[in-house]
């Protein structure tokens, strides 16, 4: 019995962890009951200008700007009475305030831009110019803003323009400083939206033979334009087609994938103007930015949907009962296998009987590591071990190893005590006796039953024999 | 799963032995790191290094012998030149990054990787990207002329280099032209050293562990880098293996280790029950080696250390209580039969007779 006490081990599997994979409904349609709200974001004008070619830019300019999205509806259960309509600054010139509608583009999601405050989250905005190919006007201007709620909120991606200004003699007409462009009355640069590509959920992530949903999605303020949608897939250097699709009034639309388990509901592509991709029976090389690029008449924006692959570290400490056996030193060994991605963290630790402040373990700075080991599917093994002295190591001592991972929650918690060697043997060996005694004990009953019984039989026979032999 | 596995190991085979040449030059820019180049470029024939320029030496420098022949002497001038140029274009370009990711210190890299490939059969492919701290950041899509950005950050940046029509249309006509003129060049006079053969030489290791037996097939010493190097076990099951990288040798061959891991004890497995097979350009036909579990092994440890004591206590246990045990029923069965027991003929009546035997004890 003492043998089987002695093999329970301390083992404390590693925590179960189970992934998150945001499958997302296509944005709804507003509902009726809607209302108008204005959206006004801290956001910075960004500037890469003058350089040469081949140059990024020999000038690098971020400005702070204001970037009012006007008259975007809103469901009406919102806590409306909080947000009041934009109330311009006294006039400025050399003030940057976007005043932008959105009118004929809607802007799914667009309330997540105004909770981000009360959910602590928040808001990268940033606008550039652009020069489109093929637009020469002089009497308009295009801009790009990417707005982005930070902790894998909404991202959108809004292709503006200003409104075109009539060319008239007035002098008195006032133009922003900075670009030139004119302002409106209220001193503000005025624009709509024309087109704008977004997901709701620009990180997701995945196991290894698991399913993603990536969430993209358009819209434009002009009908019945021909669409042409391409997913790639840009990691590590290297990038590669992984879906494409086109459709038009004169195009029927045949989707072509490059990699084998995506999928696209190509009907939502018309009718929803949702281009979302599902991924399945997903791989570590499968991970990466999913670029999603919608073309739609002369407008191109995209988005990028980061997946990670995350494989939690299988935990587990050898030897599973701890006592010096071989010699002066003991190696522990914390073995973390089969985890996804690279990164991780170890921490040991050490809890001796006689220690001061018990629920205080004393960190082990020194310990060592293995190499890494790749597996065929990605995953990667590593282990971290200690070596105890038996001059210094008392018996009775909690040796512990805490690994953390990107793919654990909380670390995983892994302890073994050490035990007296001495102690073990004698205790080993007295419940071997013991399993033996009682084993041989009961063979032994069985023998003397068997005996006896055999006794009988023999008295028995005799008794018979008896009668017949002459005695 | 299996059918997976085997479509996987075909296409692998197909791709390794598809013969492609390639181009690339590697351009690295850093900031913040005291006493490392600022900037640096390395040109790769076949995957082979061939050029080198750092700002501390400001001279391109050829890796091997053969560019000697394969070049003009301006040559080596004209390339110092375009480093020289790339150099200054760098130093602005990691500035100007340092600003966009509102970054004040610390060490930041940007990268440039371009070049391009050709197949037997006459494909070429051509690729120019850049990559910041490690992420990728814009990307040259030569059929439409416009740059593919990796990240939200990149859109600017991608904005700007669109609207750069001429270089762009330069860059796919480098590409597509001056990029394979030169491809093709270097692959002709570095024939000897890049298309050259050496057959590998592999061994099997193996070691117990805690979770049972781990054998490494080590293949070293080959060239070209491509190979395959599959453990088989004659079924469909997916093989237990850890997967090293390839690694160069010294003298430019390269090496590489499969380790399977099994679960059962050496002496669990029988011979020949598991394969290392080994395909190169190099073999007329693949190269097998195979398991026998009973081979030695210089490295192999002594085991549990705990495993000899558990079957000495077992096996000093179970004698000492055996002769115990025979002694006392030796002693037993000597005392009942020697002289007639009144207390057998007692309990022969009886129909208990355990009752009586264990009064007795």
């Amino acid at each position: 019995m003492f043998s089987i006490v002695l093999l329970t081990l301390l083992d404390i599997a590693s925590l179960p962890f189970t992934h998150s994979v945001d499958f997302l409904e296509p944005t709804q349609p507003p509902s009726i009951q809607e209302h108008l709200v204005d959206i006004v974001l801290d956001c910075y004008l960004v500037e890469e200008g003058g350089g040469r070619m081949g140059m990024f830019a020999a000038s690098f300019t971020r400005e702070k700007a204001t970037f009012v999205l006007r008259k975007i509806p809103v469901p009406e259960d919102e806590a409306l009475d909080s947000f009041t309509e934009f109330q311009p600054p006294a006039f400025d010139e050399e003030a940057l305030i976007f005043e932008v509608t959105a009118s004929s583009v809607q802007i799914p999601g667009a309330d997540a831009l105004l909770h981000a405050d009360c959910n602590e989250q928040e808001v990268t905005c940033e606008v550039s110019q652009f020069y489109p190919r093929g637009e020469n006007s002089e009497h308009e201007a295009w801009f790009i803003g990417s707005l982005q709620v930070s902790g894998g909120g909404i991202s959108l991606t809004l292709v503006m323009k200003t409104q075109p200004m009539v060319e008239t003699k007035d002098v008195s007409m006032k133009k922003q400083k900075k670009l030139g462009l004119p302002l409106s009355e209220s001193g503000t640069i005025l624009m709509s939206v024309q087109y704008n590509v977004f997901t709701q959920a620009p990180v997701v992530s995945t196991t290894i033979g698991g399913s993603v949903f990536l969430d993209c999605g358009f819209r434009a303020a002009q009908d019945n334009q021909d669409i042409f949608v391409e997913w790639r897939l840009q990691y590590k250097g290297h990038g590669r087609q992984i879906f494409t699709l086109e459709s038009g009034p004169n195009v029927t639309g045949i989707g072509q994938a490059y990699h084998n388990n995506s999928h696209m509901d190509e009907d939502l592509v018309r009718t929803h103007q949702n281009v979302s991709l599902s991924l399945s029976n997903f791989k570590v090389a499968d991970e990466g930015a999913y670029i999603c690029l919608v073309t739609y008449g002369q407008f191109q924006a995209q988005q990028v949907i980061n997946v990670q692959v995350l494989v939690p570290p299988r935990v587990q400490l050898i030897p599973k009962v701890l006592q010096f056996q071989n010699g002066a030193t003991e190696k522990v060994v914390c073995d973390m296998s089969s985890y996804y991605p690279l990164d991780v963290q170890v921490e040991w630790t050490r809890l001796s009987p006689s220690s001061p402040t018990p629920e205080e373990p004393t960190p082990i700075s020194q310990f060592y590591f293995s190499s890494h080991k790749q597996h065929s599917d990605g995953t990667y093994s590593l282990s971290a071990f200690i070596l105890i002295n038996q001059d210094t190591a008392e018996v009775g001592t909690t040796y512990t190893c805490s690994v953390s991972h990107v793919a654990l929650e909380v670390p995983t918690v892994i302890s073994v005590t050490l035990v007296s060697a001495d102690e073990s043997r004698i205790l080993l060996i007295f419940g071997v006796m013991v399993a033996t005694f009682i084993f041989l004990f009961a063979v032994y009953q069985l023998l003397l039953k068997w005996n006896t019984s055999k006794a009988n039989e023999n008295i028995q026979i005799k008794g018979t024999m008896k009668s017949i032999k002459i005695n | 799963m299996p059918i997976f596995l085997v479509l996987g190991i075909l296409n692998f085979s197909i791709s390794v032995f598809a013969a492609t040449h390639s181009l690339k030059y590697f351009y690295t820019g850093t900031s913040g790191a005291n006493g490392f180049p600022e900037f640096i470029t390395v040109g790769m024939i076949d995957e082979e290094q061939f050029t080198y320029y750092d700002n501390f030496i400001k001279r391109e420098t050829p890796r091997q012998s053969w560019v000697m022949d394969a070049v003009d002497p301006d040559y080596w001038d004209r390339n110092t030149q375009i480093c020289v140029g790339a150099e200054q274009q760098f130093k602005v370009n990691v500035d100007t990054l340092n600003k966009r990711f509102n970054q004040t210190g610390g060490i930041h890299t940007l990268q440039n990787m371009y070049g391009c490939e050709l197949d037997d059969d006459g494909t070429t492919r051509g690729f120019d990207q850049y990559g910041y701290d490690g992420d990728d950041y814009l990307s040259f899509d030569k059929q439409t002329l416009t740059w593919i950005a990796a990240s939200q950050r990149a859109l600017t940046s991608k904005g700007i280099r669109d609207a750069e029509m001429a270089n762009n249309q330069y860059l796919k006509g480098y590409y597509e032209g001056t990029c394979i003129e030169w491809l093709k060049k270097y692959v002709e006079y570095g024939s000897n050293i890049l298309k050259r053969k050496v057959q590998p030489e592999g061994f099997l290791t193996h070691k117990i562990t805690q979770f049972g037996t781990e054998v490494t097939c080590h293949v070293t010493g080959f060239f070209p880098r491509a190979i395959e190097v599959v453990w088989h076990n004659g079924g469909p099951r997916d093989l237990d293996i850890e997967s090293g990288e390839v690694l160069p040798n010294e003298d430019g061959t390269f090496q590489v280790k499969k380790t399977l891991k099994l679960t059962k004890k050496p002496k669990d497995i029988k011979k020949d029950d598991y394969t290392c097979r080994v395909a190169h350009s190099s073999l007329p036909d693949d190269k097998i080696f195979r398991y026998d579990p009973a081979m030695r092994n210089p490295n192999e440890p002594n085991g549990n250390g705990s495993f000899p004591i558990w079957i000495i206590v077992v096996v000093v246990g179970i004698l000492l209580a055996a002769a115990l045990g025979v002694g006392l029923f030796i002693w037993k069965k000597k005392s009942s039969s020697g002289d007639k027991n009144p207390k057998y003929i007692q309990t022969s009546t009886g129909e208990n007779s355990s009752t009586g035997s264990s009064n007795e004890a």
